[in-house]
């Protein structure tokens, strides 16, 4: 396969649906202008994700997602020799790829991640912009279409799991929330095909639900939760049930709490 | 008792003796003389109320009644006189109403003498008092013999039983207080434990059990659902309570289910109005959404003081009038009305109105709910015959409002129309609360209320007595009735006119089970202070345990006694005066405490006693104070094993759970992983074998990866827990105190944390004054979880104040000590930090201090974590906590599952 088909592989072809909440998106171009790498946190399910494909649609840029877990290594980041028919053969990692095509590497939940893997994206994160393959004895320079982003929840609770100042301290952070009760509204009517009517109920019963956030409830209801709703209503499920196995259930299974999130949905729908 | 009552006692016997027969005075003289002589104080004193009670009632009772209760009385004062006292005190009304059932009762008490006397004394005082109530003879018997075995055969389990019996005579029938006690004596035949829960209901047995006995829907089983629901709707600053909280004197009008002051919302604590729980759910729901609904749309930020159609005024006097507090705002408001309780009638209907309206169009769906109470509200309202003037219109155009009735026809009514349009445009979107009071001024006019409003509130007018009476059919009615020109027709019992109502403060008026004039039935009027109520009855208190103290030579000032009080209202005043009387003590004979030297590290009195000095943080001069506070770290002392043993086996299977699901957490080790099927790296030798096998023909495995491990934990965890006295204070009606479910929590955690192998301590604080923050070591870092360890942790109590600053920097020095990767300190308290001392650490002095000690816990790379199990306190957390992260656990019980819970998802 050449570079040219593998990099039309990781283009994102359709405009991903994307509601700006504020100045992300100017400070996210910027940032890719400036070859800055960008950090973004916020609960989850509130859309970083989907910012990411929507930004790397607008800079028609490659985008090569990491999902990132514990067992992650530094070898699955750069890349490592595999052993296939006799012979043993190089295979470059996701970062690596990332470089080679010049487009944005998406480091998802970064935190989860040990510490002593990220390290490999320290030179790549600075000024240097470099990603040395010890293993080759190598070093790939990135060009000017290569962008380091990462993300994490930084309501997830685990002492264990913090980013090293000298990790978080190679990027600019932008930080999302749940969108406004306009902005949400307007994306779940969009995204589950339901009526706005509807959509604002959710979104107002998803208000609610996340005050009583530290209460029992370590996270407010996501935007993702309340699309997830809103399709099942779109798709002839009744709002109750609906609204029980997309927002309550997923959330707790405390049942004090379940049964007051019920009524609240109740008082909606 | 002195010297000289023992005197009076046998004198006072004598002379009693007159008015019994011969055969009766001897026999009590003889038995009399003969426990005299063993306890003389005692005896004589109840030897005498015997005989005067007995003397009493042989002159109101008839012969026949008198014999069987002189026979119970006399049965039980052979065993010990002074239950036979307190039986002989209690048990007229059952001689007078079920004579056939005092033998019974007389025989259990005698019985129960021989168990244990204080029990008996109890008994003698419930029993007569239970049978009293239970009306068929067959029940009756089958509870007192119940009782009576129950405190015979284990006198522990009577003492036990005794509340929870009158509890359920109150609320349930006397057939299921039998089957429930008898349930309970065969439990107990089997195991004392198992019955001990099952009568406390702290087993599930016994909640079902009870449950099943009462009628109706108990608040508790719900009550954190609605709190919950509420803090969904408004945040946390709102708190659903029992009406049982409410301060003396307030009651709900009849058939009302909530009342607000704008912080809490009170509920009845049982409601069995439906048949079914759900029902009974639904109008708990309604009633907290119509409640919440008053907060959340504006009830309470009346401004009593800028209402249409009165003149605006200028409060000059109290700054603090100007804007009143919460509920005292309609106080202000109704006050500006020359009959200031036809006014509040007036605007609570108005403001209810537009609050449903608002209720309504922001929650479709509740709008069913609401609907769905119409039909027994419809059922409910008040007879129209009974009502007249304000009242009478009032109602009428309620249930035109509510319910769509129609409203009398004819030119007679005009006015009623007038009043419609004005109510009804309440509904629009637009209303505010300050539209109510307006509509409430033109109203007033309407139904001819006494005068024209608008006059200034006088500092005077205000009713001191809480108005639960407010919306009551019967209230006040010399204003409205009578008052207005009785032309317009709508006054159908003109002949009761003025000054028929009954008295202000009656409440609900007439005993009726019917809501007030035009109100919903559901909800009452809102309260206008309880905290200003509560505040009087412990600055009250406070003077009291003042005067007592300072009688015993020890000064303290009130500012300190009130503190005090506040931290916790349900202490006992005398153990608040034990308590600050000891701290005075131990004030005195560690002197100022300056005299300990930093660094010289063990006190030469007591060699087992550390002192550390740290600095405090005060806010208002915005810099630490060096050296302020003395940490005193001291080895606990206590072996209370069989605690740590009861938690183990209460919950044996969830510590099962626990030990496996931390086991499982344990690292797997640190290493390399030859011949993988995947890894990193190639591993040389396998590969070379591999390629051998291939070349062979062997089947190739493809196993020729290295693969690292690096897992390694390396935590250290230390627990401090806050050991002040407010943590005494019992959990719901669980019977265990916040402390005792604290210890709980800490000792399955241990248990758990044995199986994982973190290192852990556990610290508790607490202390008087900032020169005596005591520092309990319970378990220490290198400390094998030993018997030792446990019976100390079994053994730990509430003792003082909390000062969390000073001890959360000793923690975090002690953590700093160990060599471990990540530090973790666990801070678990019930509440704000608050010590008392001689120098006042409260409010928001402590709170800027206990941040800064966590941040600077945080500057040190220590993981602070706080729990806290007060759930007001998420106003002030957040401010305190700043950004260490928190967990509120609402229902302390949970605590024991919580923690593991929270510590795995910590860690991992």
């Amino acid at each position: 396969m050449t570079s040219k088909k593998v990099r039309t592989q990781y283009l994102v072809k359709d405009e991903p649906y994307y509601v700006p909440t504020s100045s992300e998106v100017e400070l996210f171009e910027q940032a890719a202008n400036q070859k800055i790498p960008a950090l973004l946190k916020g609960p989850t399910g509130c859309g970083k994700t989907r910012f990411v494909s929507h930004m790397a649609w607008k800079l028609k840029r490659p985008l090569i997602t990491v999902a990132c877990h514990e067992d992650l290594t530094a070898s699955d980041l750069v890349g490592r020799y595999l052993f296939r028919d006799g012979e043993t053969v190089w295979v470059d990692g996701p970062l690596t790829l990332a470089v080679k095509l010049g487009g944005i590497c998406y480091l998802d939940e970064v935190v989860e991640a040990r510490n002593d893997s990220l390290v490999v994206i320290h030179p790549l994160a600075d000024d240097r912009r470099i990603l040395p393959v010890e293993k080759r004895n190598e070093v790939l320079h990135a060009g000017d279409d290569f962008m380091l982003v990462v993300s994490y929840n930084p309501a997830y609770q685990s002492v264990l799991k913090d980013l090293k100042q000298s990790t978080r301290q190679r990027f600019i952070a932008l930080s999302f929330d749940y969108p406004t009760r306009e902005v949400e509204t307007e994306v779940v009517a969009h995204e589950a095909g339901v009526e706005l009517d509807i959509a604002s109920r959710l979104v107002r019963v998803a208000a609610k639900v996340r005050k009583l956030k530290n209460h029992g409830l370590e996270e407010g209801v996501s935007t993702r939760l309340l699309i997830y709703a809103g399709r099942l209503m779109a798709s002839g499920v009744d709002a109750g049930p609906a609204c029980e196995a997309a927002i309550v259930q997923p959330l707790t299974d405390d049942a004090d709490l379940q049964r007051s999130m019920l009524e609240v949905v109740r008082d909606f729908f | 008792m002195t010297s000289d009552d023992s005197k009076k006692g046998p004198k006072g016997l004598r002379d009693r003796l007159g008015s019994l027969s011969v055969g009766d005075a001897a026999e009590l003289l003889v038995m009399a003389r003969q426990r005299i002589r063993e306890s003389p104080v005692e005896h004589a004193k109840a030897a005498a109320d015997v005989t005067r009670a007995l003397a009493d009632a042989r002159e109101t009772l008839p012969p026949s009644s008198f014999a069987v209760m002189r026979r119970a009385v006399l049965l039980v004062a052979r065993r010990d006189w002074a239950a036979a006292a307190v039986l002989a005190d209690a048990i007229g009304d059952l001689v007078r109403e079920h004579p056939d059932s005092v033998d019974w009762v007389g025989e259990a008490v005698a019985r129960a003498v021989q168990a244990d006397r204080t029990l008996a004394r109890q008994l003698a005082r419930v029993l007569p008092d239970c049978a009293t109530k239970v009306t068929e003879r067959g029940p009756r018997l089958r509870i007192v013999t119940a009782l009576a075995d129950l405190c015979r055969r284990h006198p522990g389990l009577g003492l036990a039983a005794l509340p929870t019996v009158r509890a359920l005579l109150e609320e349930g029938s006397p057939e299921g207080l039998a089957s429930f006690l008898e349930e309970a004596l065969s439990k107990a035949a089997r195991s004392e434990s198992v019955a001990r829960s099952f009568l406390l209901r702290e087993s599930r047995a016994g909640q079902e059990a009870w449950d099943s006995q009462r009628d109706g829907l108990p608040l508790v089983s719900v009550a954190r659902t609605l709190q919950l629901y509420a803090e969904a709707h408004l945040g946390s600053g709102v708190q659903v309570r029992p009406t049982s909280d409410l301060p003396d004197g307030m009651v709900l009008p009849a058939g009302a289910v909530a009342v607000t002051d704008g912080r809490h919302i009170f509920l009845v604590p049982r409601l069995d109005r439906f048949e079914d729980d759900e029902s009974n759910f639904r109008l708990y729901k309604v009633a907290v959404a119509h409640e919440v609904g008053r907060i959340e749309f504006g009830t309470f930020s009346l401004d009593p003081l800028a209402v249409p159609g009165l003149d605006p005024i200028e409060l000059i006097s109290d700054p603090d009038e100007e804007r009143p507090e919460l509920g005292s705002r309609v106080l202000v408001y109704a006050s500006r009305f020359p009959d200031p309780s036809l006014a509040r009638r007036l605007f609570l209907f108005a403001e209810d109105l537009r609050v449903d309206a608002c209720l309504r169009r922001e929650y479709p769906g509740l709008a069913r709910d609401l609907e769905s109470m119409s039909d027994v509200d419809r059922a409910m309202r008040p007879d129209l015959d009974m009502l007249q003037g304000a009242d009478l219109m009032i109602e009428l155009l309620g249930r035109s409002l509510w319910f769509g009735d129609e409203l009398p026809e004819g030119d007679a009514f005009r006015r009623f129309r007038e009043a419609s349009y004005l109510l009804q445009a309440l509904r629009h979107p637009s209303a505010s609360v300050q539209d109510s009071a307006g509509a409430a001024v033109l109203l007033y006019k309407l139904v001819g209320g006494e005068g024209e409003p608008g006059g200034a509130p006088e500092a005077e007018e205000a009713p001191p007595e809480f108005g639960m009476t407010m919306l009551g059919p019967t209230a006040e009615g010399e204003a409205g009735d009578g008052g207005g020109d009785g032309s317009s027709g709508f006054v159908m019992d003109e002949s009761a006119g003025g000054g028929a109502g009954g008295a202000p403060g009656d409440g609900g008026g007439g005993g009726a089970d019917a809501p007030a004039a035009g109100g919903r039935f559901f909800t009452g009027d809102i309260i206008d202070d309880v905290a200003q109520a509560e505040q009087d009855q412990l600055l009250e208190r406070a003077k009291a345990i003042q005067k007592a103290l300072d009688a015993r030579g020890v000064p303290v000032s009130l500012r300190e006694i009130l503190a005090a009080l506040e931290v916790d209202p349900e202490i006992p005043d005398q153990t608040l005066e034990r308590n600050l009387l000891e701290g005075f003590r131990e004030s005195l004979r560690r002197g100022s405490g300056d005299t300990t030297a930093t660094g010289q590290g063990a006190d030469a009195a007591n060699p087992g006693v550390q002192v550390a000095r740290y600095p405090e943080w005060d806010q208002q001069i915005g810099d630490y104070r060096p050296r302020w506070c003395s940490v005193w770290e001291r080895r606990a002392t206590g072996n209370a094993t069989a605690f740590v043993e009861s938690v183990l086996s209460e919950h044996g299977p969830m510590l099962r759970r626990l030990r496996r699901e931390f086991q499982m957490l344990r690292p797997t080790g640190v290493g390399r992983e030859r011949r993988a099927r995947d890894g990193d790296e190639l591993d040389l030798d396998a590969l070379v074998e591999d390629l051998v096998d291939q070349k062979a023909g062997r089947p190739s495995e493809g196993r020729v990866y290295l693969r690292r491990h690096n897992k390694v934990r390396d935590v250290a965890v230390a627990f401090l827990v806050d050991l002040s006295a407010s943590t005494r204070e019992l959990v719901g009606d669980t019977g265990k105190s916040v402390i005792e479910v604290e210890k709980e929590s800490l000792v399955m955690m241990s248990e758990a944390l044995e199986a994982l192998g973190d290192r852990y301590a556990v610290f508790g604080f607490s202390g008087r004054g900032r020169q005596m923050v005591t520092f309990d070591v319970f378990k220490d870092f290198e400390e094998r979880l030993d018997d030792g360890a446990r019976g100390r942790i079994g053994a730990m109590t509430y003792r003082m104040e909390n000062r969390d600053g000073a001890a959360i920097r000793h923690a975090t020095e002690r953590l700093l000590a160990v060599e471990a990767k990540t530090r973790l300190l666990i801070l678990l308290s019930d509440g704000k930090p608050l010590d008392c001392g001689c120098d006042l650490y409260q409010a928001s002095y402590a709170q800027a201090d206990t941040r800064m000690a966590l941040r600077e816990a945080m500057e040190q790379r220590v993981h602070p974590f706080c729990i806290t199990v007060d759930p007001e306190g998420e106003d002030y957390l957040r401010d305190m906590y700043g950004d260490v992260r928190y967990a509120i656990i609402d229902s302390v019980t949970e605590l024991p599952a919580r923690l593991p819970a929270i510590y795995r998802r910590l860690t991992t």
